[in-house]
């Protein structure tokens, strides 16, 4: 059995995840495949297929930039993503992240509205190594 | 009722203000006064309680970290928080106006009475429902060019009347006329434009919606018949924001921002407390894109009007003189502000922040149009879908004490998940039914996240600001059609 991606907790008005992962590869898949269970039922669909990537001089900050790409592309062009393979890197000080995203185009009509994300925030956030490998905790502003 | 206890030092100063001295916590500037009373303590959150405190340690604040009755946790500042800075040596704060720049809402009045639209208020929700595009993933109906977005975000509800979207009567009833000069389009990020692209003239989600009404009670007579306000009559509310545009500068700002706390040397209790010195590059860049966001906000909520007036004179098959349809005010609740106060009986230009909370100007104040000068500014205070809104006046010790600043909704008590848990078994569309209220909306859980439970009671917020004298009630109005995302 794979072990556990992401679990949800809710503030009074907001929602976040907690997220987990051997690797750091991992923990930052496994946070976008959380974000985007917070917007939609996500679908079994692969028909598009997008690149990210992104530089920064801290980890903490490069997850909130990734999941605040991925807000992005939902947002600006209805992105749902049903597959993400993330390798992230450390050069000098900087983190370099380069993802492929596979999915589709979040149809009105077809899919699940679940909850509008405007923006991950740094309330309450952390990143930290564990015995298992990683963890971070996210709250979402909705 | 026994005294609540915090772990750092709140004092009840009298039966409307709750203080939390300087020195509760360490570098504290000045004190953190938060208004409520003991009845609406019992929701008050040690975390909210804590950001009140961790915003009075910004530099250049003035007077007090404030905090509104409808206060709750936020990020950074908490929701319903007031803070303003000295222009010299004080901050602007993106967490101090929120992700979703010029959040507001507006209250338009009508020539209609309750009885009038009975009938046809199951067409009247269908008709704005389809015509006024909401819900998680929706897309609006005007597809911006480049142009076309950069002229919104510089002009405003100027642009959207300009195409024809409302009358130009409307801007005066309008804060800052719908517009904030000195928005720069080069400021604005690709990012920005493109979540902006397609969302002009949207509601967005969660708790944004658009309500019919009627005035069920009227407090002051006198302020109500100016206000074109008279009992049964049909009015119409408009809650929602700059939509992912807003979200997007906002988000861009707080990673500037994060940058320049480490330039500036600036140490926070918060992150997402991230700032810059009022005069510093990085806070010009940031005014001048919230100008833009707040500019894109008044165009949507003006567009949304224009699609609404269409839908009750389609429906209802009037002109629109004898619907009489017209914009009575529009108030922004997430926004930062340069205005002029007394600080220690001297006049000072100021940087006043306010998230979650109204501007509440008095009488005779010189940013009020014309038909409002002997009145004071109309405060438009949005509740729950099942219960009451208010309206409101600015007062003058609202301008002596909190900036000129006033409560803004009605604030959560339970979490989507507590309250779907809460709703299940039910059904709240029946229950609002059998209320005489309407509801449609697009999401799959919406209407049980958005129960009335899930909500403080919105008229014990607004009695505490009237009876601290912040602001004035004039008239309650409750609900009779809703339309949410």
């Amino acid at each position: 059995m794979l072990p556990k991606r992401y679990d949800f907790f809710e503030t009074t008005g907001d929602v976040g995840i907690l997220v987990y992962g051997r690797s750091l590869n991992e923990l930052f898949q496994n946070g976008g495949l959380g974000l985007f269970d917070i917007i939609t039922d996500v679908k079994e669909i692969i028909e598009i297929e997008k690149d990210v990537e992104l530089k920064c001089d801290s980890l903490e900050r490069l997850f909130i930039n990734w999941l605040n790409e991925l807000i992005f592309l939902f947002d600006a062009e209805g992105f749902v993503a049903r597959k993400i393979n993330v390798n992230v890197s450390q050069k000098n000080e900087i983190f370099s992240l380069d993802a492929k995203l596979m999915g589709y185009y979040f149809d009105e009509e077809r899919d699940e509205k679940k909850l509008l994300i405007k923006a991950a925030t740094y309330h309450g956030f952390y990143l930290k190594e564990n015995a298992e490998g990683f963890e971070t905790k996210v709250l979402f502003d909705i | 009722m026994e005294e609540k206890k915090y772990s750092i030092s709140a004092v009840r100063i009298n039966p409307y203000t709750l203080k939390i001295p300087k020195g509760s916590i360490p570098h504290m500037k000045v004190d953190g006064v938060i208004y409520i009373d003991e009845a609406l303590e019992r929701y008050l959150e040690e975390e909210a309680l804590r950001q009140v405190a961790n915003v009075a340690t910004l530099p250049g604040i003035v007077k007090a970290s404030i905090a509104m009755p409808d206060i709750h946790t936020g990020y950074g500042f908490a929701i319903g928080g007031v803070a303003a800075f000295d222009m010299e040596e004080g901050v602007v704060s993106p967490g101090g106006v929120g992700y979703d720049i010029n959040c507001g809402v507006r209250i338009l009045r009508s020539n209609l009475t309750k009885d009038d639209i009975k009938k046809h208020m199951s067409n009247l929700v269908e008709n704005i429902y389809y015509n006024v595009p909401s819900g998680v993933g929706s897309k609006g109906k005007l597809k911006l060019s480049a142009r076309d977005e950069k002229a919104v975000i510089t002009k405003g509800a100027v642009w959207a009347v300009e195409e024809g979207f409302g009358d130009r009567e409307d801007l005066a009833h309008i804060e800052s006329g719908g517009c904030l000069e000195g928005a720069d389009p080069e400021i604005i990020s690709n990012k920005a434009y493109e979540r902006g692209r397609g969302q002009q003239g949207t509601l967005g989600s969660g708790n944004h919606f658009l309500e019919i009404q009627y005035v069920d009670e009227i407090y002051d007579e006198d302020a109500a018949y100016k206000m074109g306000l008279f009992k049964d009559q049909i009015t119409v509310m408009i809650h929602t924001g700059s939509r992912g545009f807003g979200h997007q500068v906002c988000t861009d700002f707080i990673e500037i921002m994060h940058r320049a706390i480490k330039k500036y040397n600036i140490h926070l209790p918060d992150m997402e407390l991230a700032c810059a010195p009022i005069e510093s590059p990085e806070a010009k860049d940031y005014l001048s894109a919230m100008k833009a966001a707040a500019n894109y906000a008044w165009a949507n909520r003006q567009c949304i009007t224009h699609w609404t007036r269409e839908a009750f004179l389609s429906v209802l098959g009037m002109s629109p003189k004898e619907l009489g349809l017209k914009l009575i005010y529009d108030v922004a609740h997430n926004i930062a502000k340069v205005e002029e106060h007394i600080v220690d009986g001297k006049k000072k230009r100021l940087m006043v922040h306010r998230k979650g909370a109204t501007r509440a100007f008095p009488p005779n104040h010189p940013e009020l149009p014309d038909i409002y000068k002997s009145l004071g500014q109309p405060v438009i205070i949005p509740g729950d879908m099942g219960r009451a809104s208010y309206i409101l006046l600015g007062s003058q010790l609202a301008m002596e004490n909190t900036f000129g600043s006033t409560c803004h909704g009605a604030g959560r008590v339970l979490s989507r998940h507590q309250a779907i848990k809460r709703a299940k078994g039910r059904s709240i569309r029946d229950e609002m039914s059998a209320k005489g209220i309407l509801v449609k909306s697009a999401g799959r859980e919406t209407l049980a996240e958005e129960m009335s439970e899930a909500y403080k009671d919105i008229s014990e917020v607004v009695d505490v600001v009237h009876s601290a004298g912040i602001s004035k009630k004039v008239a309650r109005l409750k609900p009779l059609g809703v339309v949410k995302g």
